[in-house]
């Protein structure tokens, strides 16, 4: 190799360190599944172009001989969503997720409805509407969430419920339960993210609720920085959860009291029976939900110490220990779904690498703590990606996801009768869907 | 991420985060533009996840993303042929940066704007990189020897650039030509 000449590197290197980029994997997983869908597309226009050649050339015989009986005439679908092999769901609406597309699954509906652009966020506790999410990539690379819009279903008209300010972006979003207000969390950055990368880190993350008749909005930055926050079932407090070393706390959406409900590294007696478990030490409470009565509060408890990865607790709403479910030594897809009568808890846990096969259900009545669905061991055992509850609690849906990297990531929507002895339904939901396949299901 | 990525070797995110910032910066200093770099890498790296099956079975899967950002680098050369070297002097290049950083950042990407594809691509990935031109060769798809002829041109014509715009340059405006 020629002798190198220092100058030219070291000026080389200087070049290169100076602008600031930012992995963005969710941004690499859009531009796959988008490369994949393009490709899948050419693949079924050459097979469609090919069986219509074929056809053509069949029927052009079959008249020449006399016995032109006709061909059944095929209405294919969209490529990316495969015909249902059952007969739909049985109730309410689905909200599906897909990147920057929103979909959704009435009974009756053999294939996903496309009801406009956006990321699915919630279902109207109406049923009536669904909220999305809207953003966009700033010229610094970074990925802004600069609107909520509902959508109605009917008029598919949209309206902007939320705008971000420049240096905002906008988090994950739910209705209250009369559908009266909305609660979202919006992140500030330090710098405005069109004109100068804001690093890694943001100024402030905070929930924030709209009154959706008066317009009035209430922020809570006096919480910190919060990464999760849910509705109380009457509407009234807010759960919300942050680092480890914050607590879990509940505050009251109108007077803006709060109270502890599990401080950091969790309570005396929530640290005894992870320890005594074998489970290690509390370090973050994750995602803490109330139940569908308010009477329970589920979270992840994140472990460090032992052989898991995370432990579901149950709670009572003053924060006493009530339940662990099974330990997790991989990081979940399903965090803790409610059943709508709010004592069945579903979760999901794994093994690493990524094989997150068994979905679980935590029964409190009972305190029988048992599998759902297990799809297999090992690192080609399809994945649990999603659940979700029917409005009337019947049914559970569950979103399976293979782990085939040749056709993508095909997704399968498996709905079980939780009462009756119905047979599972399953629908092929197509290789395109975003790492939160199952959104919401509604009225 | 769980669940997306079948496991035998390394799974696709950790190669992804431990190769984006040499990718990215290889392909910046390759284009001269921010945004596109960025932009590309982010496509070269959406094609090695859709190939991911056969790519983490390779001996080299960073050689392969290094050759798939160079193919993509190579398209987006042709499509920005004009553009490609006024932008970036029109531009700035993308992304802010200090000012005293300006002209050291103008200099060199103006100076490989000038050079062929391939002996930008030789310049960056061993002198950039620090690979071997053995190893070069497997990114370029071209023979070490050849890397090694490029990579020589390559030098030459950069001194040569530099030697020529660094007076009128540090001089300022005030006494350029014309």
């Amino acid at each position: 190799m020629p002798p190198a000449d220092e100058g030219i590197e070291a000026r080389l290197r200087e070049a290169a360190g100076l602008p600031q980029f930012q992995p963005d994997m969710v941004d690499v997983r859009r531009r796959k599944e988008r490369l994949t869908c393009r490709r899948r597309r050419g693949a079924v226009a050459v097979g469609v172009l090919g069986t219509a050649l074929t056809l053509g050339t069949m029927a052009f015989l079959l008249i020449r001989l006399g016995a032109a009986d006709g061909i059944p005439a095929r209405t294919s679908s969209p490529a990316s969503i495969s015909p249902s092999s059952g007969t739909g769901i049985p109730e309410g609406t689905l909200l599906l997720g897909f990147p920057e597309a929103l979909h959704v699954l009435r009974p009756g509906d053999e294939a996903p409805a496309y009801v406009g652009e956006g990321w699915g966020v919630d279902v109207s506790p109406a049923g009536t509407e669904v909220l999305a999410s809207v953003g966009r990539r700033e010229p610094t690379g970074v990925w802004r969430t600069i609107a909520l819009v509902e959508v109605d279903l009917d008029s598919l008209d949209r309206t902007v419920l939320v705008e971000a300010e420049p240096r905002e972006s906008l988090g994950p979003a739910e209705w209250s339960s009369d559908g009266t207000k909305l609660l979202y969390l919006v992140a500030r950055f330090p710098t405005d993210p069109a004109r100068e990368h804001p690093g890694p880190k943001v100024e402030t993350e905070m929930p924030c609720v709209l009154d959706a008749a008066s317009g009035a909005t209430r922020c809570f930055p006096q919480l910190g920085i919060v990464y999760s926050a849910h509705w109380s079932p009457d509407g009234r407090t807010l759960i919300v959860a942050g680092h480890g070393r914050r607590p879990v706390q509940v505050v009251d959406i109108v007077t803006g009291d709060r109270r502890v409900l599990v401080p950091p590294g969790g309570s005396a007696a929530i640290r005894e029976a992870i320890g005594a478990a074998g489970f290690g030490v509390p370090v973050q409470f994750v995602e803490p939900r109330f139940s569908s009565t308010g009477r329970y509060v589920s979270s992840l408890a994140s472990v460090q110490g032992g052989d898991a990865f995370h432990v579901p607790v149950v709670l009572d709403s003053a924060g006493n220990l009530v339940a662990l479910g099974t330990e997790s030594r991989e990081g979940t897809r399903v965090l803790g779904e409610w059943s709508p009568t709010g004592d069945r808890l579903v979760y999901t846990v794994g093994e690493p690498p990524y094989s997150v096969t068994e979905l679980r259900l935590l029964d409190l009545t009972t305190s029988a703590d048992r599998i759902l669905i297990s799809t297999g061991e090992g690192p080609r055992a399809p994945v649990i990606a999603g659940a979700k509850w029917s409005p009337s609690g019947r049914w559970l849906a569950v979103a399976i996801q293979e782990r085939s990297s040749a056709q993508g990531f095909p997704v399968v929507l498996r709905i079980l009768d939780m009462e009756g002895d119905d047979p599972p339904r399953e629908m092929a939901l197509g290789t395109e869907m975003s790492s939160e396949p199952l959104v919401a299901w509604g009225p | 991420m769980p669940g997306a990525v079948p496991r035998d070797g390394p799974s696709f995110e950790d190669v992804y985060l431990a190769m984006f910032d040499r990718v990215v910066r290889a392909v910046y200093v390759v284009i001269g533009n921010r945004e596109d770099a960025l932009d590309l890498t982010q496509d070269a790296f959406a094609r090695v996840w859709a190939a991911w099956d056969r790519v983490r079975r390779m001996e080299r899967p960073d050689a392969f993303v290094l050759r798939v950002a160079v193919n993509l680098s190579r398209s987006h050369a042709r499509r920005h042929a004009v553009f490609g070297r006024l932008l970036p002097l029109l531009m700035g290049h993308g992304g802010p940066a200090p000012a005293d950083a300006v002209e050291t950042r103008l200099d060199i990407l103006d100076a490989l704007a000038t050079l062929p594809h391939r002996q930008r691509w030789a310049l960056v990935l061993c002198d950039l990189e620090g690979l071997t031109s053995e190893q070069a060769s497997s990114v370029l798809r071209i023979r070490a020897s050849t890397v090694r002829v490029h990579l020589a041109r390559a030098r030459a014509a950069m001194r040569q650039h530099l030697s020529e715009t660094e007076p009128s340059q540090r001089a300022g405006p005030a006494s350029a030509p014309g």
